[in-house]
């Protein structure tokens, strides 16, 4: 394939060139092809959007539109961690609820305790991927099973919704920063700061390489179980980012609520370009699939499309990217 | 100064390597030779420090590796392995996988990706001059060649931690000849200047006899000679390598088992198979100096050479053939077949080609002859199957029966499940990959008369092995090297003596006529 050695030279040939803005988006950029899809469908999506809602465009519109963005890009963050290392997590969905439950029902109360609560829930993630490690166990077992413990967790601490945001968490959540709406600046920072820590730091490669051929990996002297481990970890240091949103979005705790964000985190990664066998970690990717999934239904309400169909056209969306991203690759 | 202490390493019951012990001087260069088996690449991992010997050890300059110390303590010694698989990760750039390769390349700042990427092409551009590799590709897009090159050049990259001993293992496998030659003056350089010791693997003579000073020949685990590279002759390495059997015998003979039928057989040669017609058949190449292959009924076929030369490519396009699908494919213009054949194929992984685990013994042989038991459209798993699985439980000697769970049964009674599944099957061709590795010897015997007998029905055996003692039993041997079949042998030409010689290139060029082994050896 000619035409893609000539992608890759003319990319080195940029970061060689003076200008070292161009050589910053050239080494993010340079990780992978495969977040295109994801950037090309938020931005088809967000110029769709303009047209059809012109207030949409605006400073407003965009904060309001975009708002549910932030807690779901921390749990894609986190799900891309764990398929990276070729695993999957089927149960953030009721994790997040865990984190958001206990921070908006323990933690007005109970700051140290609700704050213990949530650097619980992290030691549960690395635990799993000690699990799964030490075990030999599947990851989709391991995390289904503490799926229903998450739930069940949940619903002790708040049988029914309710509860209520710390009053920083709510001015974070609810923060207008001069000029750029809220959730593009976390995109933009999440995006940035993630591509650097997975592309620049020593960590970030071993992750990679831990998820590409765990064989190789060893062989050049990686610790694979640590890794595992530690990529756990983050995992679940970003399911409680992302848990502390949600309850500063949305003032109040629910344990059910946030059920979808599973397979949207899923959509949003494999959006991305990530693959399910492991070793790819496209940040930018995941942040603008997140972007792009929150973008379908106000697309969709534009289009007068009832809110019932719109679950199933976010999912048919998906199928039918993937399915034009396996053509593309050929 | 590399010295190895009577090393060992048993996997299981086999003794990969015995008591092998070696040294390699500053600036020496040893090569190992040996057939399948012989325990080179086990030796070579263990002085790497990928394998933990049982027993010995391993000493660089007088400071012995602490066993169990693993890779990264050898590499702070100054060892360095290129090895004969790909030990990269795909979806890394190639700068990635340097600087995992080599931590002391790591620095924490932001710019030790242009610096390693740097440091890689130079040193690319020092040992293959007029070669040029990006090290901001993706390490999967790159070729078969362009993994070797960069591993070839990985390994020898000059760190803050000194080489002292390199280890080319298969370095030029997938080279062509002036990138050989080009690693080749490097390695040679860094001998000089360096004192840097060097061990050299390689089915290339070539490489071999050129690149070293001493040759040691390993056998069975063991080490059998030592010989000055300056006056070992090709023969006298290939005696070392192989024929415990008698070398003037025909073993060919010596080990078939008796048959009334077979004593007069022919050997059928290439070109001419009077009687019989082809069931199938791959054209010579005459721009690789490739030869052809034929398949012909009634005949059990071997597939040898060093392991990983193509036998198992081979088979799976003979198995491909079988299928219709692929008779309109690519692969078609070099092959032809006279008409419809069908195939049934034994893998030797068992586990991950073969058994079914959750069924029990019966439905795991005939659920590769479901179709004969259809009668209407309909599935008979009734008595027919019973009366067919009861058959061959009794010939192939299970004595669990029919009703066992195949996770129950020894792994030597596992393969005759398979085999039986094989052989149940009813096919025109029985493909065979590797399939008696790690059986007992007992089984291993019952199973070639088995073998026999379904090629004394009609049927053509495909048969790869790693164990050059099975070709013994077949009657035509194609041996293969780098994806190519390169001799074939008939009949009493069939010994150890000359499988191994065919085996191991040593750039002479195969004789068209190569069923006339005596030619072949003078032309050599």
């Amino acid at each position: 394939m000619p035409e893609r050695h000539s992608t890759v030279r003319d990319r080195v040939a940029l970061t060689r060139g003076p200008a070292p803005g161009g050589a910053l988006l050239a080494s993010l950029g340079r990780v992978d092809r495969g977040p295109l899809l994801a950037v090309g469908a938020a931005v088809a999506l967000y110029t769709w959007l303009s047209v059809l809602e012109p207030d949409a465009l605006s400073y407003n519109g965009l904060t309001l539109t975009l708002a549910s963005t932030m807690p779901l890009m921390f749990v894609a963050l986190s799900q891309m961690i764990l398929i990276s290392l070729g695993d999957l997590d089927l149960g953030n969905g009721y994790s997040v609820g865990l984190a958001n439950v206990v921070s908006a029902i323990i933690m007005p109360q109970h700051p140290w305790l609700g704050g213990a609560a949530l650097a619980a829930i992290v030691a549960a993630y690395a635990g799993m991927g000690a699990l799964v490690q030490w075990r030999a166990l599947p990851a989709i077992i391991v995390t289904l099973g503490a799926s229903f413990v998450w739930l069940g967790l949940s619903l002790i601490v708040a049988p029914s919704p309710g509860g209520s945001s710390p009053a920083w968490l709510s001015d974070a959540a609810n923060w207008n920063p001069p000029g750029i709406p809220l959730p593009l600046l976390v995109a933009l920072v999440v995006a940035i700061a993630g591509s650097l820590v997975v592309v620049r730091t020593r960590a970030g490669v071993m992750l990679r390489a831990t998820g590409s051929n765990p064989s190789a990996a060893r062989a050049y002297g990686v610790s694979v179980p640590l890794v595992r481990v530690l990529g756990y970890t983050a995992a679940g240091v970003s399911i409680v980012i992302g848990g502390l949103l949600l309850t500063g979005l949305t003032q109040s705790g629910d344990a059910n609520a946030s059920g979808d964000f599973n397979l949207l985190s899923i959509a949003a990664v494999i959006l991305g370009g990530a693959e399910f066998r492991g070793g790819r970690t496209p940040v930018i990717g995941a942040v603008c699939g997140a972007l792009a999934l929150t973008l379908v239904s106000p697309v969709l309400s534009a289009l007068n499309v009832p809110s019932n169909y719109q679950t199933g056209a976010v999912g048919v969306v998906l199928v039918l990217v993937i399915a034009g991203r396996r053509l593309l690759q050929r | 100064m590399l010295v190895v202490d009577r090393v060992t390493k048993t996997y299981r019951n086999t003794k990969a390597v015995a008591d092998v012990s070696l040294t390699i001087a500053d600036g020496e260069a040893l090569g190992i030779v040996g057939h399948n088996g012989a325990g080179k690449s086990t030796l070579i991992k263990m002085v790497a420090g990928l394998v933990t010997p049982d027993a010995g050890t391993v000493a660089l300059d007088k400071s012995v590796l602490p066993p169990g110390s693993g890779v990264a303590a050898a590499k702070r010694a100054g060892v360095r392995l290129a090895s004969q698989e790909v030990v990269l990760c795909p979806d890394l750039l190639v700068l990635e996988n340097v600087a995992l390769a080599h931590p002391e390349l790591f620095s924490a700042g932001r710019a030790w990706r242009r610096d390693i990427a740097r440091r890689f092409e130079e040193h690319l551009a020092l040992v293959f001059p007029g070669r040029r590799i990006s090290a901001y590709r993706r390490t999967g897009a790159l070729s078969l060649t362009e993994l070797q090159i960069v591993q070839l050049t990985v390994a020898t990259m000059p760190t803050s931690v000194p080489i002292r001993m390199l280890i080319l293992d298969e370095p030029t496998s997938a080279l062509t000849q002036d990138l050989a030659t080009a690693l080749f003056g490097y390695v040679r350089q860094m001998r000089r200047e360096a004192g840097l010791g060097v061990a050299i693997i390689s089915h290339k003579m070539g490489d071999i006899v050129d690149n070293s000073d001493r040759i040691i020949v390993l056998r069975d685990g063991a080490q059998t000679a030592e010989l000055d590279t300056g006056d070992a002759t090709s023969d006298q390495i290939v005696a070392a390598m192989g024929g415990s059997t008698g070398a003037g015998a025909p073993a060919g003979d010596a080990s078939r088992t008796p048959g009334p039928a077979r004593a007069p057989r022919p050997a059928r040669t290439e070109g001419a198979g009077p009687g019989a017609a082809a069931i199938v058949s791959r054209a010579a190449d005459a721009g690789t100096g490739e030869l052809s292959f034929t398949v012909y009924p009634g005949e059990i076929v071997g597939l040898a050479g060093l392991e990983g030369q193509g036998q198992a490519d081979l088979l799976a396009e003979v198995w491909r053939m079988s299928r219709r699908a692929s008779r309109l494919s690519r692969a078609r213009r070099r092959w032809s077949m006279p008409r419809r054949f069908s195939a049934a194929y034994v893998s030797g992984d068992r586990q991950q080609f073969g058994l079914l685990p959750l069924w029990e013994v019966r439905r795991n042989i005939t659920v590769a002859s479901l179709g004969s038991l259809l009668s209407f459209g309909v599935l008979l798993l009734g008595g027919r199957e019973r009366a067919i699985t009861d058959d061959w439980v009794k010939r192939v000697q299970i004595r669990e029966g029919t009703e066992r769970s195949v996770l129950e049964l020894s792994g030597g009674t596992q393969q005759k499940v398979l085999l039986a599944r094989g052989m149940a099957a009813k096919s025109d061709v029985l493909l065979l990959d590797d399939p008696f590795r790690g059986v007992d010897v007992i089984t291993k015997e019952a199973a070639y008369r088995w073998i026999r007998d379904e090629a004394d029905s009609g049927k053509a055996v495909v048969w790869y092995s790693s164990e050059t003692a099975e070709f013994h039993k077949c009657d035509r041997a194609y041996v293969m090297r780098e994806g190519a079949v390169r001799a074939v042998l008939a009949g009493p030409e069939i010994s150890d003596d000359s499988l191994i010689r065919y085996s191991f290139d040593r750039n002479d060029a195969p004789d068209p006529a190569a069923s006339d082994v005596t030619s072949a050896r003078e032309t050599s």
